[in-house]
C-alpha cells in the first residue's frame, strides 16, 4: 500500500508541471546552442556613401517613422567557409559603401570585400582573410512545419549572441527558396543563421527590409535555405550580381462591392504605397488611372500594366462616419513602388 | 529479530526500490521533454494544416467532413456571400455564406458541392482553457500562403481569458502571431481542438503588425450559435429585455462571498426580465454559472449567447434586511410586447 501512495505522490509531483519543464529544457539547450553558433557567427560594420533605405518614402511625416528606419550600428553575417566566405542579407550591404569591417568571434577586426549578391533572394557574399574559421554543421533531414528553430543574431559579446526561438511555420515561401519562421525578426537578425535544437544550419535569415509589411518582431520572418544558398555559391563567389526588377505594389488587399459598386479595400499594408497615400481600409475604390474600377480583380490587372515609381491617381468612395449613411468621394496620388514579396 | 523485524526489513527495502524507480524514471523523462513536446507539436501541426481553408483575404477552418466551415464575418461576409475556397494543398471549393453574426464576427460557410470526407476539427471547450497553455495558430498573414497553398502555423500560449476588447466580448487573448491574412483561422490546443476563431489584434502606431497580443472568439461561444447558423441568416445576440443594470462595489467578492454583480435597478412589465422573476433591488451575481462581477463581465457573458435560448441566472435578493440567493430562469432575446 505505501509503495503505492509513494509513486501516486511522487508521480502527480514530478509530471504536473508541462510547461515548466519546456522552460527548463529550453534553458539547459542554451549553452549547447550558444557554443554552436557564436563560432560562425560575425558582425558587420557597414560604412556606406548611400543607403536606399535612407527616406522610406512618406515615413517622415508619420510618427512610427524609426519602425522603417535602419537601426546605427553592425549588423549580422555567417560565416561559411572557414577560408572567409561570409554569408548575410542584401538589405544589410546594399547602398554604395565605403568600407566593410567583419569583426571575427574572437574580436579581431578584418576588412571584408563585398563579392556578389542576389537583391531578389536578399542574399551576399562577402569574403575576409582569414583561416580555420569555424562553421555550422549543415542540417540533411528535410525541415517541417512546427520544427522548433532558433534565430541568430550578432551581439556586442561575440560569445553570447542573441538567440530567439520559434517554429518553421512554413518550407514553401518565396518560390521555395526559403523557410518562414515565427521567431521575432529583427533588422538586426538579418544574415544570421537559423539553426535547429541540434545547431544545424537550416538557413540565413532574410526578406526584413524597411518596406516589408510582416515589419520587425511580428512573429513573420524568413530564412534563406542552406540547400538554396549552396546551389548559388558558386554563381556569388564569381562575382554575380544579380538586381532584379521586383513586382510592381500598391499594398491594398480589396473585395467586390455592390454597392457602391467598385473594389472595397479590406487591407492596407503597412508601410505600403497605398498607406502613405492615405487610403483606408473602408474605402471603395471605384477609379484608378482615369480607369472606372467596377470589381476588385480589376484594381490587380490595373496594377500590373504599371512601374514602380509610376504615380496614379486613385478615386475612392469613403464613409467619414459609419452610423451615417453618406459617402464622401475622396482622391490621393499613390506613387507605386516594388513588391516586397 | 524475529519474523516481524524480518518483515519491516523487506517493507523498507520495497519501498526504497520504488522510490529508486521513480526517480529513475523522472531523470529520464525530463530529459525527453524536449523531444515530447517537439513530437507533440509536429502531430498537432500535420493534423491540423489539412483542415484549413483559404478565403481570397483572409483564413477559416473545416468542422465537418461534409464541408461546413467557421471564419470571420469580417472574411466572408453576411448570408449568401459566395468565395472560391482552397484548402492546404490548393483543391478548389465554391462555397456560400449560410449564418452569420456581425457583432460576434462570426461567418458559417458550406461548400456548394456534395463532398464528403474532408479533413475537419473539433471544437475544444474554451472555458477550461488557462492561462500559458501553449496553442497554435493557423492562418495565412499577409497571403504568404497563397500560391504555394501552405498556410502558416505559429506559436504561441494564451495570455488572458475573457476579454472584452472592442466588440469581441469574451475573447481569449494569445501572444502566437496573428497577423492581417489571420482573420478567421483557427486557434488549436495541443490536442488539436479549435478553442478559437481568431480575428483582432491589438496595434502599435497603426502598423497593422502583430504586436505580441492577438484575439480569438472563443469555441464555447461559436458552439451555442451553430444551430442558429445552420437554419440559415443572421444570429441576434442574447441580451436580458426589460431590466436595468448598474454596477456596485461589494468588499466582500474579495473574500469570495457572494457579493459584486450587477444591481437592477429598474424593470418593464411585460418583459422577458419581469416574466423571469427579477425584481428591482436584485443583484445578478452569475449568468449561466458564470460569475458577472461588473457591468463589462456581465455584456460580456450574455454576448456569448444568441437571441432564443433560455438560461439560469444567480440573483442576491435582500428582503427585510436578509439576503437570499434565488434562482431564476430567464428567456435571452426580446419578446413581442
Amino acid at each position: 500500500m505505501k509503495p503505492l501512495l509513494l509513486t501516486a505522490l511522487l508521480a502527480t509531483l514530478i509530471f504536473a508541471q508541462d510547461n515548466e519543464n519546456l522552460r527548463d529544457e529550453l534553458s539547459k539547450l542554451t549553452p549547447q546552442l550558444l557554443k554552436a553558433v557564436a563560432d560562425s557567427t560575425v558582425a558587420l560594420v557597414i560604412d556606406r556613401l548611400s543607403d536606399p533605405y535612407a527616406d522610406p518614402e512618406g515615413a517622415a511625416s508619420r510618427s512610427h517613422r524609426y519602425y522603417y528606419t535602419r537601426p546605427k550600428g553592425p549588423c549580422t553575417g555567417t560565416v561559411v567557409t572557414p577560408d572567409g566566405y561570409i554569408a548575410t542579407s542584401y538589405f544589410n550591404v546594399c547602398g554604395v559603401l565605403k568600407k566593410i569591417t567583419v569583426i571575427l568571434p574572437d574580436r579581431t577586426e578584418v576588412e571584408g570585400k563585398l563579392i556578389g549578391y542576389d537583391k531578389g533572394k536578399d542574399i551576399a557574399l562577402v569574403k575576409v582573410e582569414a583561416d580555420g574559421l569555424k562553421t555550422l554543421k549543415i542540417c540533411k533531414t528535410s525541415v517541417e512545419q512546427g520544427d522548433i528553430a532558433f534565430l541568430v543574431g550578432r551581439a556586442p559579446d561575440p560569445k553570447n549572441p542573441t538567440i530567439c526561438w520559434g517554429i518553421v511555420s512554413a518550407t514553401k515561401r518565396f518560390e521555395e527558396s526559403c523557410i518562414q519562421i515565427d521567431s521575432e525578426m529583427n533588422y538586426g537578425s538579418s544574415g544570421g543563421a537559423v539553426v535547429n535544437a541540434k545547431g544545424e544550419f537550416l538557413g540565413i535569415a532574410n526578406h526584413i527590409l524597411p518596406k516589408s509589411p510582416w515589419g520587425q518582431s511580428g512573429g513573420v520572418g524568413f530564412a534563406l535555405k542552406i540547400s538554396e544558398f549552396d546551389k548559388m555559391f558558386d554563381k556569388l563567389k564569381k562575382g554575380s550580381k544579380v538586381e532584379k526588377e521586383a513586382g510592381v505594389y500598391m499594398g491594398v488587399l480589396t473585395t467586390d462591392s455592390k454597392d457602391p459598386a467598385g473594389a472595397e479595400v479590406t487591407e492596407v499594408f503597412s508601410g505600403s504605397p497605398a498607406e502613405d497615400a492615405g487610403i483606408n481600409v473602408g474605402d471603395v475604390i471605384v477609379e484608378m488611372g482615369g480607369e472606372k474600377i467596377a470589381k476588385a480583380a480589376e484594381v490587380k490587372k490595373f496594377i500590373a500594366k504599371k512601374k514602380a515609381g509610376d504615380t496614379i491617381k486613385v478615386k475612392v468612395k469613403r464613409k467619414p462616419d459609419p452610423k451615417k449613411d453618406k459617402w464622401v468621394d475622396k482622391e490621393f496620388d499613390v506613387k507605386l513602388g516594388t513588391s516586397p514579396f | 529479530m524475529g519474523r516481524q523485524g524480518i518483515r519491516r526489513k523487506a517493507g523498507d527495502i520495497a519501498i526504497l526500490r520504488t522510490v529508486a524507480i521513480i526517480v529513475a524514471t523522472a531523470t529520464a523523462c525530463a530529459q525527453n521533454d524536449f523531444a515530447d513536446f517537439q513530437k507533440k507539436l509536429k502531430d498537432v501541426t500535420k493534423k491540423v494544416t489539412p483542415a484549413y481553408v483559404f478565403f481570397e483575404n483572409g483564413s477559416g477552418v473545416l468542422i465537418s467532413e461534409d464541408g461546413w466551415i467557421l471564419t470571420n464575418h469580417h472574411v466572408a461576409g453576411p448570408a449568401g456571400k459566395e468565395h472560391k475556397i482552397h484548402i492546404t494543398g490548393g483543391k478548389e471549393f465554391d462555397a456560400k455564406v449560410v449564418g452569420y453574426d456581425p457583432l460576434g464576427d462570426i461567418s458559417l460557410v458550406k461548400i456548394d458541392e456534395d463532398v464528403k470526407g474532408l479533413p475537419f476539427l473539433e471544437l475544444g471547450d474554451s472555458d477550461a482553457l488557462k492561462n500559458g497553455d501553449f496553442v497554435v495558430a493557423v492562418g495565412n498573414p499577409f497571403l504568404l500562403g497563397s500560391e504555394s497553398w501552405e498556410p502558416t502555423v505559429t506559436f504561441g500560449t494564451i495570455t488572458a481569458l475573457h476579454r472584452y476588447q472592442d466588440w469581441y466580448m469574451d475573447a481569449v487573448q494569445t501572444d502566437a502571431q496573428i497577423n492581417p491574412g489571420n482573420s478567421g483561422g483557427p486557434l488549436i490546443t495541443m490536442e488539436g481542438k479549435v478553442i478559437g476563431i481568431n480575428g483582432r489584434i491589438a496595434m502599435r502606431f497603426g502598423n497593422r503588425v502583430n504586436t505580441g497580443v492577438g484575439y480569438a472568439i472563443p469555441s464555447n461561444q461559436i458552439r451555442r450559435y451553430l444551430p442558429y447558423f445552420k437554419k440559415g441568416g443572421r444570429a441576434l445576440h442574447g441580451l436580458i429585455d426589460g431590466v436595468t443594470v448598474t454596477e456596485i462595489d461589494d468588499p466582500r467578492w474579495e473574500t469570495g462571498e457572494y457579493g459584486d454583480g450587477v444591481l437592477v435597478v429598474s424593470t418593464e412589465d411585460p418583459s422577458p426580465a419581469f416574466d423571469a422573476g427579477i425584481k428591482v433591488g436584485d443583484v445578478i451575481v452569475e449568468v449561466d454559472g458564470k460569475r458577472t462581477f461588473n457591468l463589462n463581465r456581465f455584456h460580456g457573458v450574455l454576448g456569448t449567447y444568441p437571441a432564443g435560448e433560455t438560461v439560469p441566472i444567480k440573483v442576491k435578493r435582500t428582503e427585510n434586511g436578509k439576503a437570499t440567493m434565488k434562482t431564476l430562469k430567464v428567456y435571452l432575446g426580446q419578446k413581442n410586447k
